[in-house]
């Protein structure tokens, strides 16, 4: 026999996850036939690179062939070992304690085979936990609206320069879009999130802030937990300027104090007026 | 006994798998790679032959009596690799022809009919 390889350990190893008397009746014949064709591929072999290629896809096939195939014998024998056991017990009758039969004998069969059990296990981890990410991201996406009021009548619109995402547009073309438009009730503006350092009353910390328009939260549809920003048409000249803090923030920073509204913090020096602190759970990701 | 349409009809329907390798056991005996590269000549859809599935394949035809193990020729083995070689049982033959007949029948159906001309 040629010398199994790398492929040939692994199928032999795999060939052992089938139940004992299918492996002594079949096992060298599975991995005979898998050296063969191994073998009638080395045949044809003319290019490096592309006869690995083929022995891989090869071993991976049949690597997967042999798991599918050792588990349905697996659950075959199971089953088949679970008929009898019930036809001994039960003289050939079927009760309420077969549920119980069968679940010890399913513990019993899996204790048996720490091997199998734990291939079983990882790929039903593995494959539960690829489904819950999936569903979780679908989920998200595309069956849960939005957290606010009338989401279905929320869109959201990027500036584009030269067909492309512009992502630095002007406070005054904001402005210039808000009033010409004539199809949205409202329209309001947020930039991007990015980390910044707080200082003030506290030990300073860093948080996510961003910019926005003050009519970004009426427009959403959100109430405040305290106070609420008032109408600004145009940026404040020479700095300053207000602040909206998330809940978690103002109980953090400010101990929950109802007395925080015009409370000043400084946001990498700049000090900002305290005009608002959002509802617990807002969260914004653009 | 019954007559061979009872015997057969027992097995029916088989599965596309079960069939092909019934059908390339028919001509001569055949070992493992022997059936999976005479599926592969003979038929040209891909049959998804693995050795696992193939091997479970083969179990369950030894089982049920349609094919059975036969003692190789010397010259099969040139490499000196002890392979078992398999072949159709006259109940294996039955239960192809069976199957065969099964699915011409199905294809002659006017809905088949209307299909493939569709």
């Amino acid at each position: 026999m040629n010398s199994l390889g790398v492929s040939g350990r692994l199928i032999q190893l795999l060939i052992r996850l089938f139940p004992k008397g299918f492996r002594e009746r079949h096992g060298n014949e599975m991995l005979s036939a898998f050296l063969d064709c191994r073998d009638a591929l080395s045949g044809r072999r003319n290019n490096f690179a592309l006869h690995r290629i083929r022995l891989l896809h090869l071993t991976f096939v049949n690597a997967f062939g042999l798991i599918r195939a050792a588990s349905g014998e697996r659950l075959k024998s199971s089953l088949k070992a679970r008929r009898s056991t019930l036809q001994y017990r039960n003289g050939g009758k079927n009760n309420m304690t077969d549920f119980v039969l069968n679940l010890r004998y399913g513990f019993r069969s899996l204790k048996r085979t720490p091997g199998f059990t734990l291939i079983a296990l990882i790929t039903l981890a593995l494959g539960i936990g690829a489904t819950t990410a999936m569903f979780s991201v679908l989920d998200a996406a595309l069956r849960q609206s939005l957290p606010f009021p009338e989401a279905d009548r929320l869109v959201m619109g990027r500036t584009t320069f030269n067909g492309n995402v512009n992502p630095w547009t002007s406070f005054p073309d904001y402005l210039d879009y808000r009033d010409q438009s004539e199809n949205l009730e409202s329209l309001a503006t947020v930039g991007f999130q990015d980390l910044a350092t707080i200082t003030g009353t506290g030990e300073p910390e860093q948080a996510r802030v961003a910019n926005a328009s003050t009519n970004l939260f009426s427009t959403l549809g959100v109430a405040f937990h305290l106070g609420g920003p008032s109408a600004l048409d145009e940026l404040p000249r020479g700095g300053g300027g207000d602040v909206v803090i998330s809940h978690s923030f103002w109980q953090r920073w400010f101990g929950s104090d109802p007395n925080v509204i015009g409370r000043s913090i400084d946001i990498e020096g700049d000090p900002l007026v305290v005009v608002g602190v959002l509802p617990p759970r807002f969260s914004l990701h653009v | 006994m019954g007559s061979p349409k009872d015997r057969t009809g027992h097995y029916l329907p088989l599965s596309p798998q079960d069939f092909h390798v019934l059908l390339v056991l028919r001509d001569e005996p055949l070992h493992g790679y022997g059936i999976v590269r005479a599926a592969e000549e003979q038929f040209s859809e891909h049959l998804g032959l693995d050795i696992g599935t193939l091997y479970r394949i083969v179990a369950r035809l030894l089982e049920q009596g349609l094919i059975r193990e036969v003692e190789p020729k010397k010259s099969a083995q040139p490499d000196g690799r002890k392979r078992r070689f398999y072949q159709i049982t006259k109940l294996g033959l039955q239960v192809a022809r069976a199957e065969a007949a099964r699915l011409s029948a199905l294809l002659r159906s006017p809905a088949a009919a209307d299909l493939l001309e569709g």
